[in-house]
């Protein structure tokens, strides 16, 4: 299995790793014990690797409690993972992705009737293992987001290639895309952990401005990263028609060569976009709103009752600023 | 305890279901159609072995029902035709939707039903792409019914006995296993009327 840059780089305490790597072994056994035609292109899928990120908050929102059932908050994390990777699955086959973190992806190699079955079993999955906890109000964060999740994909899919986007609309898709399940994740472990409703206020802010800020990273390094680590190639996002902000921030500029690559994504269309979006200050720009989502999450995270949970969701914050730059 | 209050209920269940749809996201809003109601009557039906009556969150289950009945028949669509991205994107709304339609109900056990339907079709069809989902939602409907009404002991076995039956003889044997009387042949006319 591939090492996650959490685990790499370890932001987060060895308490929030170990939990983490328990987290990883049940999950993968969890997989496992399906049939056959669920658990091999899914473990498949797992095991490419991942960051774990919603897994890791629901641990530390969750290490806020005292005592927290070990059993409730394995499946609670595995539980946030499968609608993750459900939605990646299904992700996929949308894009025709042939592989993600460099791995061939489930409609690669077992075609996308398949690929799309297993993302719904898998979403099944998540509910059906949440409900086995007899909890409804850990399962209602989840099912909030899942909402959101499904919405934001349609809205995605209906603004791809639309050149008038706003800021605020763009922001609007990437917290039903990204930050409401880090949301959910959290909530889910302020609500194991039972702290009361100022903490999961905090909490809830906190994975709100640690999704926006990731999301746009991500939307960044699409234009700054390495395509061999990326496991796609640069400007992937002009190419399938995602309009993302360091675009909304280059289109500001009186300039051709977003529409036209947007519009006609030839290799050569896309290089002379993505070149553009460097030389007109759209990644600063788009880095700058990221650092403020970034900082009201700190602040949110800065109130939290003293401990290595507190210490350790700053941190996060911090990583994602860094690592990101 | 009788069949005109099972229509009513059935009924509501239908307004709910166009009430709630007609503010979905486009294109589901345009894809997802009338309920067929069929399991909303297998749903109410079994409820109708008791004397509880769960108003409201009878009504959302029900209406989850339906939600997930169109969700998997808008994949089976997709099976037969090949994949669209329309198709795709729908169906994983109106998953979500379904499951969040019954959060107001505050059964845990609710959610595992579904999620279990969910699960069960998906696998099914990973086996044989023509197969028919409806079983695994009739049972859920009926699994619903003995979760959520308060029904005798002995009706809720024969349910059980009937529910476990549905995925071999869908539409038909299954539903002598059900207690006798106006329900059994209620959901007898209901089945042969939609199949």
């Amino acid at each position: 299995m591939k090492i996650s840059l959490v685990k790499k780089e370890k932001p987060v305490s060895i308490r929030a790793l170990a939990l983490l790597d328990k987290f990883e072994s049940f999950f993968t056994s969890l997989i496992a014990a399906e049939s056959a035609p669920i658990s091999v292109p899914a473990l498949a899928a797992v095991r490419a690797g991942g960051k774990r990120l919603r897994p890791l908050l629901l641990i530390i929102s969750a290490s806020l409690g005292s005592k927290v059932d070990k059993g409730k908050l394995l499946n609670a994390c595995s539980a946030v993972e499968l609608v993750h990777l459900a939605s990646l699955v299904h992700d996929d086959v949308l894009d025709g992705s042939d592989t993600r973190r460099g791995v061939s992806t489930i409609n690669a190699n077992f075609g996308q009737t398949r690929a799309i079955l297993i993302g719904d079993y898998l979403f099944g999955l998540a509910f059906r293992l949440l409900s086995k906890e007899g909890e409804n109000r850990l399962i209602e964060p989840l099912a909030i987001a899942s909402v959101h999740l499904s919405s934001g994909e349609l809205r995605q899919r209906q603004t791809l290639r639309q050149l008038d986007q706003r800021i605020d609309e763009y922001l609007g898709k990437i917290y039903t895309k990204t930050a409401a399940l880090f949301i959910a994740s959290c909530l889910i472990g302020a609500r194991l952990a039972e702290v009361d409703e100022a903490t999961a206020a905090l909490l809830e802010d906190y994975a709100g401005g640690l999704g926006m800020a990731f999301q746009i990273y991500d939307d960044i390094l699409d234009f700054t990263g390495d395509a061999n680590v990326l496991g796609k190639p640069i400007g992937n996002d002009i190419r399938e028609g995602t309009v993302t902000l360091p675009m909304i921030y280059a289109l500001n500029h009186d300039d051709d060569y977003l529409p036209r690559a947007l519009n006609n994504p030839t290799s050569a269309n896309i290089k002379e976009a993505v070149d553009f979006v460097h030389a007109c200050g759209a990644i600063d720009s788009a880095r700058e709103k990221a650092k403020e989502f970034v900082a009201g999450a700190i602040q949110a995270a800065g109130d939290l009752p003293d401990g290595w949970p507190r210490r350790d969701l700053i941190s996060l914050g911090n990583f994602v600023i860094d690592r990101y730059h | 305890m009788c069949l005109a209050e099972l229509e009513v209920e059935v009924n509501r269940a239908r307004e709910r279901f166009i009430e709630i749809a007609a503010d979905f996201q486009s294109p589901a809003r345009e894809l997802v159609g009338e309920p067929d109601l069929l399991l909303a009557k297998l749903f109410f039906g079994t409820i109708m072995l008791g004397d509880h009556r769960p108003r409201e969150s009878g009504v959302r289950a029900a209406v989850s029902l339906e939600l997930l009945n169109r969700a998997l028949e808008l994949g089976k669509e997709q099976l037969k035709t090949g994949y669209r991205e329309e198709l795709l994107l729908v169906t994983d709304y109106l998953y979500a939707q379904a499951i969040d339609e019954v959060i107001a109900i505050e059964e845990a056990a609710v959610i595992g039903i579904l999620a279990g339907a969910i699960m069960a079709a998906a696998a099914d069809r990973m086996e044989d792409p023509r197969a028919d989902h409806r079983p695994r939602l009739a049972r859920a409907a009926l699994d619903l019914g003995v979760a959520i009404g308060q029904i005798d002991a002995r009706a809720v076995e024969m349910v059980k006995a009937a529910s476990l039956r549905l995925k071999i003889d869908w539409p038909g044997l299954w539903l002598e296993l059900m207690p006798e009387g106006w329900v059994r042949e209620y959901l007898t006319i209901s089945i042969e009327a939609s199949t």
